[in-house]
């Protein structure tokens, strides 16, 4: 719970019905779609204007209290996990898109809007939005900009921080920054990219602009099944060093393809080890070129079956088997495991078969729907959530296939941010005076530490514990020994 | 190809111990845009140089500061890839890590993006003696705050940069540029058949009543969208690094050269004004390049984002903002780093 008298500094600022103290009314803010770890939050605020945002910052600042933000809470890493002490600031409310803009090919729009309404708002214009995490129909942009979220058209698109062109945020003393804008470039330090991916830690965003692109004239689809995953990871790295960037390249495994073939019977090859889904976009004839390419770079590594699909259903009908692979997980096993390691390309054959050995010894199926041509790994560990040992293994599993991502020169998460889910892996990813050179720049912004504590970056004490090392206030024994 | 980290170290060290402020240099070729104080010693990171590694099927190459943007464009080339936000050499001597330290890009910016889109990992040293990376080798990677993004365009002030690992592209397959002669108004509306729809314009440049425009991609489709310009004159694609490197004519001479950053809807390509004597305009209209009198400051009708005095022009002293002061003495608290330098 929080204190009386903050209570009293919310109420005296905000309508009475955006404030939800009782019990029933924050159970369902509890967890963001990560739900391993929930808390109930001790105030949730539904804001219904940026003045909210910054009387809820004010009061948060003033009593020294932790101020969780959070959109639709969809993001995977419990990055919007509630703190219950503190105010959980919910922005779902401010979702207007406040100008398309088909000149600088921009929208600007509020944090709560959704991911898929920028694309349809630009529509009408030609434009789209192009960053397509999966949940787009659900997820805000104000949670893609926290966790620059990805999706399937990274690859040749880029991220959410590729995409993002301005931003207007609110700090925890109450200042107002505007970054960025609709010109190619700015003075001073990038303060935009830093935003990006702080995971609710530096600023509130209450304002983003965004690129828009014209909607591609052509989009074709090729699917190749091979016999071998190993040769499946090699022939991404082949489509890329032939000179191609497609808009997608996806991989799913023999479990994968199986369940989704279960699930929606969208004709994959069911006795392939491994797909490959290749999305070639742009005009005619860039995409007549590229298919060809591509085509021949899946022969040259032995595809057993490659369909093209060149109308929109066809494309549409390959797609389906790879956005259901997902709740087709849901039907293997009672619970799944969703990770997020990110990989350079050529290791994606030995690393699937590290993950295939640990999957045995954990006695736990895992299958792997991901983003390929990204090197950006999705292990779906499946197990029982009711048993307590396949609960502890799946998590044990989990941190394994992290720690072999870093050791192959890989990151502990691409695109789902590093939450409460990853925090401790942040203490194998990172040195401490890394991890001490962000809390500096997170004390740029918020120096009592209440925007989103106890996420994304750990505490010095918590690596060092990790590490075997007793750290006394946040000071290290001995600071004069080079250690690392 | 050498390692110099350790003397870079070293030399960070015994700044620190000495309180010993340095300016850090990479060659030099950008040296005429530094604002700070020019009595520091330097230090150079021109002898870090060289491939740490290199995988074309990854698209990323890393390497050490020092090396020369013409040695990376060199060994890049050979596998068919570029560093692609092309950022200039200038008189050849450009280095990786002053492009990173400037984020200066070329041409291309529109379509290709900035030198911080494609950065993907540093490592460097801060202003507490740390040596630390960031970022990684791989294209997706969102653990912890992006550093070596912030890195882009903060002109040394918050460390020594020691490597950086960069995303490549393909090189286009083909390259086909015109010139062509018309109005300011003209070109706006030429360009903008282009930019409504996918296309293969990747660089647009005007002055003088001459529009240049530069296609790239599958030869099909360069060759479709150069239709329209049958009739006229096909330039030698030389033209885009001149451009980059400053090394036309209109950038030969000595007059206050400003460089103002426009709205993307702006589509400026010239105004009735008479302020605006001499200009160049690229970046689909957002990027003016303009000469005055007198370093007198440029006047034009729409509202500029930014504009920096670039060359021959006495700098003015700004100040930092609240946050920007805040950020750089997190990185470097005893501002051994280009002291004077205000972002």
């Amino acid at each position: 719970m929080i204190s009386e008298f903050a209570l009293t500094q919310l109420y005296a600022e905000l309508p009475e019905h955006a404030i939800l103290t009782d019990q029933y009314q924050k159970e369902p803010f509890e967890s963001d779609a990560y739900t391993v770890k929930k808390e109930l939050p001790g105030v949730v605020v539904l804001a219904e204007s940026v003045g909210h945002v910054r009387s809820v910052l004010r009061v948060c600042n003033e009593c020294d209290i932790p101020l969780v933000t959070r959109g639709a809470g969809t993001g995977l890493s419990g990055g919007a996990r509630p703190h219950r002490e503190g105010v959980l600031l919910v922005l779902s409310k401010l979702n207007s898109v406040l100008e398309v803009d088909p000149l600088a090919c921009t929208a600007t729009v509020e944090p709560g809007t959704t991911n898929l309404a920028i694309s349809e708002a630009a529509k009408e214009h030609g434009l789209f939005y192009a960053p397509d995490p999966s949940s787009q129909i659900a997820c805000s942009i104000g949670g893609n900009v926290a966790e620059n979220a990805g999706g399937v058209h990274c690859l040749k698109y880029g991220m959410t921080l590729h995409n993002v062109v301005g931003l207007t945020v609110l700090t925890i003393e109450g200042d107002e920054l505007v970054l960025g804008g609709k010109s190619y470039d700015w003075q001073g330090y990038d303060f935009l990219a830093l935003m990006v991916g702080s995971e609710g830690m530096l600023g509130v965003v209450t304002e983003i602009s965004v690129k828009l692109l014209p909607i591609p004239a052509v989009r074709h689809v090729l699917l190749g099944g091979f016999d071998d995953v190993e040769i499946a990871g090699n022939c991404v790295a082949g489509i890329i060093a032939a000179g191609v960037i497609p808009g997608g390249l996806e991989m799913m495994d023999e479990l994968a393809v199986r369940a989704a073939e279960e699930f929606a019977e969208v004709g994959y090859p069911k006795d392939a080890k491994a797909v490959l889904l290749c999305e070639l976009d742009g005009t005619e004839e860039e995409v007549a070129s590229t298919t060809d390419r591509v085509a021949e770079v899946m022969k040259a590594f032995d595809a057993s079956v490659i369909e093209l699909a060149t109308d929109p259903e066809q494309c549409e009908r390959l797609w389906l088997g790879r956005k259901v692979a997902f709740p087709a997980a849901g039907r293997m096993a009672s619970d799944f495991y969703c990770m997020d390691g990110s990989i350079p390309r050529y290791q994606i054959g030995p690393v699937l078969k590290a993950i295939s050995n640990m999957s045995e010894r954990y006695n736990l199926g895992v299958m792997n729907v991901f983003h390929a041509g990204d090197g950006n790994l999705h292990p779906l560990i499946l197990y029982d959530a009711s048993d307590k040992n396949q609960r502890e293994g799946a998590e044990q599993f989990g941190a394994e296939i992290l720690e072999h991502c870093i050791r192959v020169g890989g990151t502990i998460t691409g695109e789902h941010g590093v939450g409460v889910e990853k925090i401790d892996q942040m203490c194998s990813q990172f040195s401490l005076p890394e991890i001490e050179q962000f809390h500096r720049i997170r004390n740029v912004f918020d120096v009592n530490r209440n925007m989103n504590p106890g996420k994304a970056i750990p505490t010095l004490a918590r690596c060092s514990e990790l590490g075997g090392m007793h750290v006394h206030k946040g000071r290290i024994p001995f600071p004069e020994l080079s250690r690392f | 190809m050498t390692n110099d980290s350790s003397q870079l170290q070293e030399a960070v060290n015994a700044a620190l111990e000495q309180k010993q402020p340095l300016r850090i240099t990479g060659d030099g070729s950008k040296s005429f845009l530094y604002t700070g104080d020019t009595t520091v010693p330097l230090l150079a990171t021109s002898d870090h140089k060289g491939v740490i590694e290199y995988r074309p099927e990854e698209l990323v190459i890393t390497v050490r500061a020092g090396t020369k943007l013409s040695e990376l464009r060199e060994i890049t080339a050979e596998h068919g890839q570029m560093w692609a936000c092309d950022p200039p050499l200038f008189d050849g001597r450009g280095t990786v890590g002053g492009a990173i330290s400037s984020g200066w890009c070329g041409p291309g910016r529109p379509w290709y993006g900035t030198v911080r889109d494609s950065l993907l990992g540093v490592e460097m040293i801060n202003g507490y003696g740390d040596p630390l990376r960031f970022g990684g080798k791989v294209i997706k990677n969102v653990a912890g705050f992006d550093v070596s993004r912030v890195l882009a365009g903060s002109q040394g002030t918050l460390g020594v940069l020691l490597s950086a690992s960069l995303k490549l592209l393909p090189v286009p397959e083909h390259t086909r540029s015109i010139a062509t002669s018309v109005s300011s108004q003209e070109s706006t509306s030429l360009i903008s058949q282009y930019t409504k729809r996918t296309s293969t314009l990747s660089g647009t440049c005007y002055f003088d009543g001459m529009l240049y425009l530069r296609f790239t991609g599958v030869a099909a489709a360069v060759d479709h969208d150069m239709q329209a310009f049958e009739a006229n004159e096909e330039i030698d694609p030389q033209f885009w690094q001149k451009l980059r490197d400053h090394t036309l004519p209109f950038f030969a001479d000595d007059k206050a050269l400003w460089r103002v950053s426009l709205s993307r809807s702006s589509l400026f390509h010239g105004e009735d004004s008479n302020e605006l004597e001499e200009f160049l305009v690229e970046w689909n209209g957002c990027l003016l390049w303009c000469k005055t009198q007198n370093s007198k400051f440029p006047t034009i009708s729409m509202k500029p984002h930014a504009i920096r005095g670039f060359r021959n022009i006495k700098h003015e002293t700004s100040r930092s903002t609240k946050y920007a002061h805040r950020l750089k003495h997190a990185f470097d608290p005893h501002k051994i780093f280009n002291p004077g330098v205000v972002l």
